[in-house]
C-alpha cells in the first residue's frame, strides 16, 4: 500500500556522522516525521497493520506499562476520547512495554480497566524502537496518511484536554480533506 | 586432552534461512520501486563523574566517563540499515587498570522490512512463545542484554507466523570458569577450600531455531470464539563448546587442619564443557471474549554433554533431560478479573548447572541435620514498591466495581530467579533458585481525577530461603499528588513502605550452611527431621523498617522541568537471626536533583546530580527505566 506521508525525517545524507551533526540543529515543532510501518498481532491474536490504520483515519499510538502510575489516568482519559470520536475515524492503539512474558498480566490489566482499545504487547521493545520512544507514557497523534502531528511524553493533569483538542482538530481537517476530494470527484453541473 | 565432540557451524542454517526469506520475498511483496532515503534515530551523549551500577560492587566503575550512543535507522523503501555506534570511555582519569577508549558498532543489522515479513542479518533479539525455550531481551537498568549475531526472519501471514534464526551469542567473550567451594570434614577436622578462576580462551556456540504459530481461525473474525486461537511449535538447537586449555595456571587447594595450620597446593588444570542441546517446545493459546488460556511446554534435551575436569579426574559424557511448563488462565465475570499462572522448571541430571538445589544443614547441640527440597517453581509477582521480580505461583483477583478504584488480591508460591542478571542469560533454564516461598498481596488503586492517585499495597508471606522461619509483611503506598497549578506544573510524589519481619526460632535454629551442588533427587522424608534446640537459642526476633521515596517536581511543560528526589532505604540485615553480632544494618540514602531543558521538540538536555537507586522512575508524569548511578551526569538526547 502506498504511503503519502513525506515527513521531516526524510532526507538524503552520505555520512552518518553528518546526520548526527544535523540532528543537533533545531527542527520544526510540528514536522516530526512519518509513523513507521509495522504488522503485528494484538493480545487477542488479531493482525494489526500500521499502514492500513494510517490509511483509514486518525490514529493515536500510546506506549504504556502496567507498572506505570501516570499511565493509568492517561488510559482512562483516552477511553473517554475514544468513546467520543471512535465513530469519526479515530483508532487508538496502545502498546504495552511489559514484555512478552508478562502477557497474562497485561490481559488482566486490560480486563480490569475495561480498556476498549487495540492492545499490543511490544515484543523486545521493537515498536518502541521504531517510534524512537524512550519513556512511558508516550503518545503519538498521527493524521490520516501516516504523518506524526504531535507527540506527548508523560501525562499531567490537563493534558487530556490538549490531546482531545488536537484529535478534534485532526478529525475536522480530515473531514475537510475528504469533502474536497469528494467535490473533485463529483461531476461538474452542466457538463 | 581433547574430547572429539563435533560442534557444527550455523552457516548451513543461515543459508537456508536466506533462501527461505528470498522465496517469501518473491511471493509476499508487491515489488514497489525504491524511492528515497529516510534516516531516523537518536543520539544520547552522556558525560559523567561518578559510579555506575552502585548496587553491584563487582561492576563498580568510579571516575569520569563519557558515552555516546548514536542509534540510527536508515531506510530505503523496505530495506533498512540499523545500528548503534558507541563511544565508550569508562574512565577519563589516569587509572591504569581502567579500560581504554573504545569506538565500535555495538549493534548493527541490515535487512528487509515488508508488510508480511522481516529479514535481518546482524544483531537481533526475539522471544519464542512466552520465553520458555528462548528469550532474548534487554534491561537498561542493569545494562544487560542477550543478543544473537546472525540472521533472523519473521514472517506474518494471515494464518501463519514464522520466526527463524541462526547465529551465535554475543556474550561469549565474557565467560570465565570459576569455582569457589569449601568443605568441612567432621572426622579429620579439616577444612578444604578450593578457589579457582580460569580464563576462558575458547568459547564457541551455535544456535539455530524456528518457531511456527498457526492461527487457523483468523479468517473467521466474525466468530470471536474461534479467531483468537493459536497453536505453535518451535525448536532450538544449541551447541556450545567451552574450554579452558591450560588457562588455569594454578588452583589453590587450601587444607586447614584441626589445629588451624594451612597447607596450600597448586594444581594445573584443564577444563572443558561441550554441550549439544535441543529444545523443542509447543504452545497453545485460546482467547474468547471473557476467557483466555495459554499453555507452553518446552523440553531441554542434552543430546551430548561432555564435561572434563582434570583436577577431579572427571570425564562425563552424559545425556540429560529437563523441562519447563507454563500455563496461564484469565477470565472476567461481573466486575471481577481473575488470572492464574503456573510455571514449573524441572531439571534432570546435569553436572554443570550447579546451584540448582539448596541443601540446608544445621549443626547444633545435639547434632541434627535437615534437608529441604522442593520443585523448581517460578511465576511472577510485583511486590509493592520494589523492582519487578519473578517468583512463585500466582493467582490474582482484581475487582473494579467503581470507576476510579481497583482492588487486587494475589497469592504466590514457589521460587524465583537467582538474581536479575540471571534472567538475561540465553536460556532461562538453570537461572532460577529453588526456594520455598509464599506471599499474599492486597492492593488498592484509587484515583480522583488525575490529580490524586493512590496505590496502597500490603503483603504477608515467607520470602527468604535462608531464614526458613521468617515471616515478612509489607505495607506500601504510593501517592502522586498534583500538579497543583496548570501553567506551572508543581508536583509531589510520595512512595512510602513499611516492611516488617518476624523470625521465629522456637523449634530450630543455628548456623545454616548453604551448599550448592548438582541436582540429586532425594526422598524428602529421609532427611526432614529436627531436634530440640536449647532454650537459650530459642527466640522470636522482629525487625521493621520504613522506605521512603519523595519526589518534588516543577515543570514549565514541555520546555523546562526540575525535580528533586529523596529516597531512604533500610535493608534488612543478612545473616542468622539469632546471631545478633552479624547484624550489619545500615541506612542508604539516595538524594538527587535534576534539570531537563527541551529547547526544541526533538532535543533535550538533562543535568542530574546525586545518587539514583535505579529501576522504574516516575517524575512529572513520565516513567523511565534507569540504571543505578551516583555522581554528576549530563545527557544530551537528540531525536532526528
Amino acid at each position: 500500500m502506498m504511503r503519502p506521508c513525506i515527513g521531516g525525517r526524510t532526507f538524503i545524507s552520505g555520512a552518518l556522522v553528518g546526520v548526527a551533526m544535523l540532528s543537533l540543529w533545531p527542527a520544526a515543532a510540528l514536522d516530526i516525521g512519518c509513523a513507521p510501518d509495522f504488522t503485528i498481532r494484538d493480545i487477542w491474536g488479531k493482525t494489526v497493520d500500521g499502514a492500513e490504520l494510517y490509511a483509514h483515519g486518525v490514529v493515536m499510538v500510546d506506549f504504556w506499562a502496567t507498572w506505570c502510575v501516570p499511565c493509568r489516568p492517561e488510559l482512562k482519559a483516552l477511553a473517554k476520547i475514544h468513546k467520543k470520536y471512535k465513530n469519526s475515524g479515530l483508532t487508538i492503539l496502545t502498546i504495552s512495554e511489559d514484555g512478552v512474558e508478562e502477557t497474562a498480566a497485561v490481559k488482566q490489566f486490560v480486563r480490569t480497566e475495561k480498556m476498549p482499545f487495540v492492545v499490543i504487547v511490544d515484543r523486545n521493545k521493537q515498536l518502541m524502537k521504531l517510534f524512537h520512544a524512550s519513556a512511558v507514557p508516550t503518545l503519538f497523534l498521527i493524521e490520516k496518511g501516516g504523518k506524526i502531528r504531535a507527540t506527548h511524553i508523560g501525562f499531567l493533569s490537563g493534558d487530556e484536554k490538549k490531546i482531545e483538542k488536537e484529535v478534534a482538530s485532526l478529525i475536522e481537517e480530515m473531514g475537510k480533506n475528504q469533502a474536497k476530494e469528494t467535490n473533485k470527484d463529483a461531476p461538474v453541473e452542466g457538463k | 586432552m581433547k574430547v572429539p565432540v563435533p560442534v557444527r557451524h550455523t552457516w548451513p542454517h543461515s543459508i537456508g534461512l536466506v533462501a527461505l526469506s528470498a522465496a517469501c520475498l518473491c511471493f509476499a511483496e508487491e515489488g514497489d520501486s525504491f524511492e528515497g532515503l529516510s534516516v531516523s534515530g537518536d543520539n544520547i551523549l552522556q558525560c559523567a563523574n561518578g559510579y555506575r551500577d552502585i548496587d553491584q560492587s563487582s561492576t563498580k566503575k568510579p571516575g569520569d566517563y563519557l558515552t555516546d550512543y548514536l542509534n540510527f535507522d536508515v531506510q530505503m523503501r523496505k530495506l533498512f540499515l540499523q545500528g548503534r555506534f558507541q563511544i565508550d570511555q569508562p574512565s577519563l582519569g589516569y587509572d591504569p587498570s581502567s579500560p581504554v577508549f573504545r569506538e565500535f558498532f555495538s549493534r548493527r543489522a541490515v535487512g528487509f522490512n515488508g508488510r508480511n515479513m522481516t529479514f535481518k542479518a546482524g544483531h537481533f533479539m526475539t522471544t519464542f512463545g512466552r520465553g520458555l525455550s528462548l528469550a532474548l531481551k534487554e534491561d537498561v537498568t542493569i545494562e544487560r542484554a542477550t543478543i544473537l549475531d546472525g540472521v533472523f526472519m519473521d514472517v506474518h501471514l494471515p494464518l501463519l507466523e514464522i520466526q527463524g534464526l541462526a547465529g551465535r551469542s554475543m556474550t561469549r567473550k565474557v565467560n570465565t570458569v570459576s569455582i569457589d567451594t569449601d568443605d568441612y570434614d567432621e572426622e579429620t577436622g579439616e577444612t578444604i577450600v578450593i578457589k579457582l578462576e580460569l580464563d576462558n580462551p575458547g568459547y564457541r556456540d551455535n544456535i539455530f531455531g524456528i518457531d511456527v504459530a498457526s492461527y487457523p481461525f483468523s479468517r473467521f473474525e466474525s466468530v470471536p470464539l474461534l479467531s483468537a486461537c493459536a497453536v505453535g511449535a518451535g525448536i532450538v538447537d544449541y551447541r556450545s563448546d567451552v574450554s579452558a586449555i591450560k588457562a588455569g595456571r594454578e588452583i589453590d587447594t587450601i587444607t586447614i587442619d584441626s589445629m588451624g595450620v594451612a597447607d596450600t597446593t597448586f594444581v594445573n588444570r584443564y577444563y572443558q564443557n561441550r554441550k549439544n542441546t535441543f529444545l523443542p517446545s509447543i504452545h497453545v493459546e485460546l482467547s474468547t471474549g471473557s476467557i483466555d488460556a495459554y499453555a507452553e511446554h518446552a523440553r531441554m534435551l542434552y543430546r551430548s554433554h561432555t564435561f572434563v575436569d582434570t583436577l577431579f579426574d572427571e570425564r562425563i559424557v552424559d545425556d540429560a533431560e529437563s523441562y519447563a511448563t507454563y500455563v496461564s488462565l484469565g477470565a472476567c465475570f461481573l466486575d471481577f478479573s481473575l488470572m492464574g499462572e503456573y510455571k514449573n522448571y524441572f531439571y534432570g541430571k546435569d553436572n554443570n548447572q550447579g546451584c540448582n538445589v539448596i541443601v540446608e544443614g544445621e549443626y547444633v547441640e545435639p547434632p541434627s541435620a535437615r534437608h529441604r527440597h522442593i520443585w523448581q517453581l517460578l511465576t511472577k509477582h510485583v511486590p509493592a514498591n520494589t523492582v519487578r521480580d519473578v517468583i512463585g505461583y500466582r493467582l490474582a483477583l482484581d475487582w473494579s466495581r467503581f470507576e476510579n478504584a481497583t482492588f487486587a488480591l494475589s497469592y504466590c508460591c514457589g521460587g524465583r530467579h537467582k538474581n536479575r542478571q540471571g534472567r538475561y542469560s540465553l536460556f532461562t533454564f538453570g537461572n532460577d533458585e529453588n526456594e520455598d516461598y509464599w506471599d499474599i498481596y492486597l492492593q488498592s488503586n484509587l484515583s480522583i481525577g488525575s490529580r490524586f492517585i493512590s496505590k496502597i499495597g500490603a503483603n504477608y508471606g515467607k520470602i527468604d530461603p535462608y531464614e526458613p522461619e521468617a515471616r515478612y509483611a509489607t505495607v506500601g503506598s504510593k501517592f502522586d499528588l498534583g500538579p497543583f497549578l496548570k501553567a506551572h506544573s508543581v508536583g509531589l510524589a510520595l512512595e512510602l513502605q513499611r516492611n516488617s519481619k518476624e523470625f521465629r526460632a522456637e523449634r530450630d535454629s543455628a548456623a545454616v550452611i548453604a551448599v550448592a551442588g548438582p541436582y540429586t533427587p532425594v526422598d524428602e522424608s529421609a532427611f526432614d527431621y529436627y531436634s530440640d534446640v536449647p532454650d537459650e537459642l530459642k527466640s522470636v526476633h522482629r525487625q521493621w523498617t520504613w522506605n521512603l521515596v519523595a519526589t518534588a517536581s516543577y515543570s514549565l511543560s514541555p520546555y523546562f522541568a526540575f525535580s528533586a528526589t529523596l529516597e531512604k532505604e533500610t535493608p534488612f540485615f543478612q545473616g542468622q537471626p539469632v546471631l545478633q553480632s552479624d547484624v550489619t544494618s545500615s541506612d542508604r540514602y539516595y538524594r538527587s536533583v535534576g534539570i531537563k531543558v527541551r529547547p526544541v521538540e526533538n532535543h533535550s538536555i538533562q543535568l542530574e546530580a546525586g545518587s539514583y537507586s535505579g529501576g522504574q522512575k516516575c517524575t512529572l508524569g513520565e516513567c523511565v527505566m534507569v540504571p543505578s548511578f551516583e555522581g554528576v551526569r549530563l545527557s544530551i538526547t537528540s531525536l532526528f
